[in-house]
């Protein structure tokens, strides 16, 4: 006769494997934080307006890295476009503080390579100013006006005190470790039959990399508002309905595509600086502005400076750039805010980097 | 105690299997079983089946197996035919429905897949329906577990279905896909202003959290009962017994109160059933009558006011720009 | 009024937790017991905290009241009365009076020679509320993470710590713990269904008993889970409704820092998914 004719032990057997072994994998698979969080409330008691901060995350390794800053220099006494040829940008700068500026940026962007990697290189090793210059040579003037104008910007505050140098984005890298290019697109209708798949990008390791880049394309390449989804009027015939229903944008872009790319956008940019809605937004009513931070209107004006800085400085580059240095369609790598800020509220915690080098700012 | 802790059953006594109440036309289209499982014995009857396939359960389960398949072969072709990226994007797959004015069927591969995967799911969920209401109507019962089944069904319609004929677009009904709902859900409330302003989502959420308490309550005061055999509510209904007595009090000296055990069985029925009752309602006047319900709740003085705790801070002049203005 | 008919013979004396039974009486229909004295002045201190944070408040609009956790700058120390003060005495009250009202309920289960199910059931609750007010603003480091005890602010509260995780539909917990709440309203239709429509048959049809109740289920869904397993389910899946609910709020800050929906990067690297042929599918990624 056996034993256990009802399986009881067994039955006890499998619940006490599955268990643990469930628990090992929910523990072990997925990166968890744990106490000491560190919390901050940024709106009025008790309403959980508050931004949690895991003080022994890992930090990413970005962050660890140290902003190179060469000795201050005296100044010569006369311009660099004295002393070089061909000096479009910066000519006004005193020949000294180029120079130094020039060793700065060459530690920021292309530490391995040296200046060889923006400038042509003669037999004897030398610089030979004379030759043909690598396409890294007007990238790299086209980036240096773009720091020097959105550094002498207000933006509402997005960049001061700290400023940006190269540094902010490049950390030292020939391309920004956190970049977004466009995806492609599927077939058009006629050469399918099954319906438009959602723009996830199935190639991802991370969900960062994973969600959709037509919320980027829309906020921060093309001219469109992250706001006004929202209707403010409680319903037809109760003041102004910003957005008729049921009728497709100007873009043809569907109002609830629309919400949905808003919402997709919101959290990639409050995951790239480490905070969350609440950092901004009373998430009752995420509109009014009455009730929102005033890290709101730095926000806002900070979506228009990355629009500009894709629009404006990035994607003209496209024409510029070898076939190596360009996404899938063809455009070059862009920036969105985790390109800068790494995760942290401010990049590199706040630290002054632009003060340091006082050609990095436009004049006026 | 222990003894009585009711929580499973540790022995099982086995006899001949339950033979089907004869009703006409039972044996014709009898499926599946009787069987035994020791397993589900633990907790409850262990015998499975024998079950009843009819005409209504053969729409349904055609309807619903197509259904799934549209679906199942618009994820699979989405993902190149390539099986393990089917696998991967189980939970990320979506079929959305289409865009634009107009209830008529579009094509297939611009939104006609999600209307025939939809009007095919809706044809089974209402076949089945006919299912639990014949079958009850056969066996010589009530059929109240059919118009339970209809509160469900009415929630469903008036989010894929009733909505969008009222507003005249499909474009706000949801996606079919797991991880896809779940966005439809947060965009459509952030979109509207706030479901939790919504009273008709607050109700449907009070009926929902009353159901998982009655059933706490009321599981727990039949298994506390059971050692008087008190889990055979249908006898005990028609002549009360010391089980029904000692559940009543219970409840009669906790909270001053007591149902019976039929009046329980109301009120259990009724809070499941609004619970899908009210959250149609609330769905049915979202965009329709109310477009921003946090608005909505401020008119009504639902919303308390907060200490202005932020230093002045001047608005961007471009505020009220948004992507339609010129 | 108060005494069913066949009541008296139930109401003995005795055999309460503490020695003695102290308080072992009825007033009305109500059993009264030590904890039901105790669950009364814990309720009376706790609502007239709540009339009086009310009273201090900007509003008598019972929509509005609220009566708010400290600010978070005060950590876990004992703020002023007027900040957080009232709620945190509210807290303890409320503790009290739950936990008191369980224990009442044990004895009335002792009483009536039940077993402690309802009580267990209660208890999941109980643990809902203590890890939303106590454990996890403790994890955190504040009292301020408590909720405000007001009907529209607590909502106020809710969505916020949803948006703190920017997408709370992906936490994993809340997902378990929201199916379990719709399974257990599903279970309850349908077991409330099943015995109306038993008992209350159409015209001119005897009642029904459990033989027809199973016929019915396995005839509509194969299988019928039968009187005693249907309880055991429905009470299992509405405890495990407040644990898990109890879950998602717990892990969302102490564990986890950053959106739920940028915790599944550990999904997207599992090894398996290797075999990928990446480049295969047709869009440029």
């Amino acid at each position: 006769m056996k034993r256990d004719p009802q399986g009881r032990r067994l039955f006890l057997f499998l619940v006490v494997v599955t268990g643990f072994g469930g628990l090992f994998a929910v523990l072990a698979l997925p990166k968890w934080d744990r106490p000491p969080i560190q919390s901050t409330e940024w709106g009025p008691p008790a309403i959980a307006m508050d931004t949690f901060v895991a003080l022994n995350r890992e930090p990413d390794p970005l962050n660890t890295r140290d902003f190179p800053v060469p000795e201050p220099v005296e100044d010569a006494g006369v311009p660099a476009s004295a002393v070089y040829d061909d000096v479009e940008v910066l000519g006004d700068l005193d020949r000294a503080q180029f120079d130094r500026l020039q060793v700065a940026i060459t530690a920021w962007v292309a530490p391995d390579e040296g200046c060889s990697y923006c400038h042509a290189e003669g037999q004897d090793g030398a610089l030979d100013h004379a030759a043909e210059q690598p396409y890294t040579f007007e990238v790299a003037r086209q980036m240096l006006r773009m720091v020097r104008e959105i550094n002498a910007e207000d933006a509402g505050g997005h960049l001061a005190p700290q400023g940006v140098t190269c540094f902010t984005c490049h950390r030292g890298e020939n391309i920004p470790a956190y970049t977004w290019l466009k995806a492609g697109d599927w077939p058009p209708p006629e050469d399918r039959w099954f319906q438009k798949p959602p723009p996830w990008i199935r190639t991802a390791t991370t969900i960062r990399e994973f969600f959709p880049r037509e919320a980027f394309e829309l906020f921060i390449l093309e001219d469109n508002r992250a706001a006004g989804i929202q209707t403010r009027a409680i319903g037809p015939g109760d003041g102004v309905t910003v957005l008729p229903r049921n009728e497709p944008e100007p873009d043809g872009m569907p109002l609830f595509t629309r919400a949905e790319n808003i919402y997709l956008f919101m959290m990639q940019m409050s995951d790239a600086m480490g905070v969350n809605c609440t950092f901004c937004h009373n998430s009752r009513v995420f509109y009014d502005w009455n009730q929102s931070t005033p890290h709101r209107v730095t926000a806002w004006y900070a979506i228009d400076q990355t629009q500009k800085i894709n629009h404006d400085h990035i994607e003209p580059l496209k024409d510029r750039l070898p076939p190596f240095r360009l996404g899938p369609v063809g455009d070059p790598y862009k920036v969105n805010c985790m390109t800068c800020h790494v995760s942290k509220r401010k990049p590199l915690d706040g630290i002054p980097m632009v003060e340091f080098f006082p050609g990095l700012v436009a004049p006026g | 105690m222990s003894r009585f802790h009711s929580l499973y059953t540790q022995i099982q006594i086995r006899g001949p299997a339950d033979r089907p109440i004869p009703v006409p036309g039972r044996d014709r289209n009898g499926i599946f079983g009787p069987f035994f499982s020791i397993w589900l014995g633990r907790i409850g009857d262990p015998q499975i089946g024998r079950s009843y396939l009819g005409w209504w359960g053969w729409i349904a389960i055609v309807t619903g197996s197509i259904s799934i398949m549209i679906m199942g072969f618009n994820f699979w072709a989405q993902a190149d035919w390539n099986t393990v990226a089917f696998i991967r994007g189980m939970a990320w797959h979506r079929l959305d429905p289409p865009t634009g004015d107009g209830l008529y069927l579009r094509p297939l591969n611009q939104g006609g897949w999600w209307q025939w995967a939809g009007l095919l799911l809706t044809i089974s969920i209402l076949a089945w329906w006919m299912r639990i209401y014949t079958r009850a109507k056969a066996l010589g019962m009530g059929t109240h577990v059919s118009w339970a089944f209809a509160s469900a069904i009415w929630l469903y319609l008036c989010i894929g279905v009733l909505r969008p004929l009222i507003v005249g677009s499909w474009e706000e009904a949801p996606p079919f896909g797991i991880i896809p709902h779940l966005n439809w859900t947060a965009t459509f409330s952030v979109l509207y202003g706030n479901f939790y302003y919504n009273p008709f989502h607050c109700f449907s959420i009070v009926f929902l959290y009353g159901s998982v308490l009655l059933w706490a309550m009321h599981g727990g005061t039949i298994l506390g009962v059971a050692r008087f055999g008190g889990e055979r509510e249908a006898e005990e209904i028609v002549d009360r017994g010391t089980s029904q007595e000692r559940g009543a009090l219970f409840w009669r000296w906790t909270m001053g109160f007591n149902a019976n055990f039929e009046s329980i069985h109301r009120w259990i029925y009724w809070f499941a059933i609004l619970t899908g009752v009210t959250g149609g309602i609330g769905i049915l006047l979202t965009g329709t009558v109310v477009d921003n319900w946090y608005l909505w709740g401020v008119k009504w003085g639902l919303a308390p006011s907060y200490p202005d705790v932020y230093p002045d801070m001047v608005i961007p002049d471009a505020i009220n720009r948004t992507s339609l203005d010129p | 009024m108060a005494i069913l008919s066949y009541e008296a013979k139930y109401r003995v004396r005795g055999g309460g937790l503490i020695p003695g039974t102290p308080f072992d009486f009825w007033i009305g229909p109500f059993y009264v017991g030590f904890f039901g004295f105790t669950t009364l002045v814990f309720s009376i201190i706790g609502i007239g905290c709540i009339v009086w944070g009310a009273a201090i408040g900007p509003t008598w609009n019972i929509w509005q009241i609220t009566v708010s956790p400290p600010p978070l700058h005060y950590g876990l120390s004992w703020p002023p009365l007027y900040e957080g003060g009232l709620w945190m005495i509210i807290t303890i009250c409320a503790h009290g009076a739950f936990s008191s009202w369980a224990l009442r309920q044990v004895e009335i289960a002792r009483k009536l020679g039940m077993g402690y199910h309802v009580p267990v059931a209660f208890s999941a609750a109980i643990v809902a509320y203590t890890t939303l007010t106590v454990i996890r603003p403790l994890l955190l480091g504040a009292w301020g993470h408590g909720f405000p005890y007001g009907i529209f602010a607590h909502l106020d509260w809710v969505s916020n710590v949803g948006y703190q995780t920017l997408h709370f539909h992906y936490n994993p917990a809340h997902m378990i713990a929201v199916t379990f709440f719709f399974t257990t309203t599903l279970l309850l239709a349908m077991h409330g269904g099943v015995i109306l429509s038993a008992v209350n048959p159409p015209v001119g049809e005897e009642v029904k008993y459990g033989e027809h109740e199973n016929q019915y289920f396995r005839d509509t869904i194969i299988y019928s889970l039968g009187p005693l397993g249907i309880h055991r389910l429905g009470w299992i899946c509405a405890i495990n409704a407040g644990l898990w609910s109890a879950l998602c709020i717990l892990i969302s800050g102490p564990f986890w820092t950053e959106g739920w929906p940028y915790w599944y990067d550990w999904y997207l690297q599992l090894p398996f998914w290797d075999q990928l042929d990446l480049p295969g599918l047709s869009r440029e990624m």
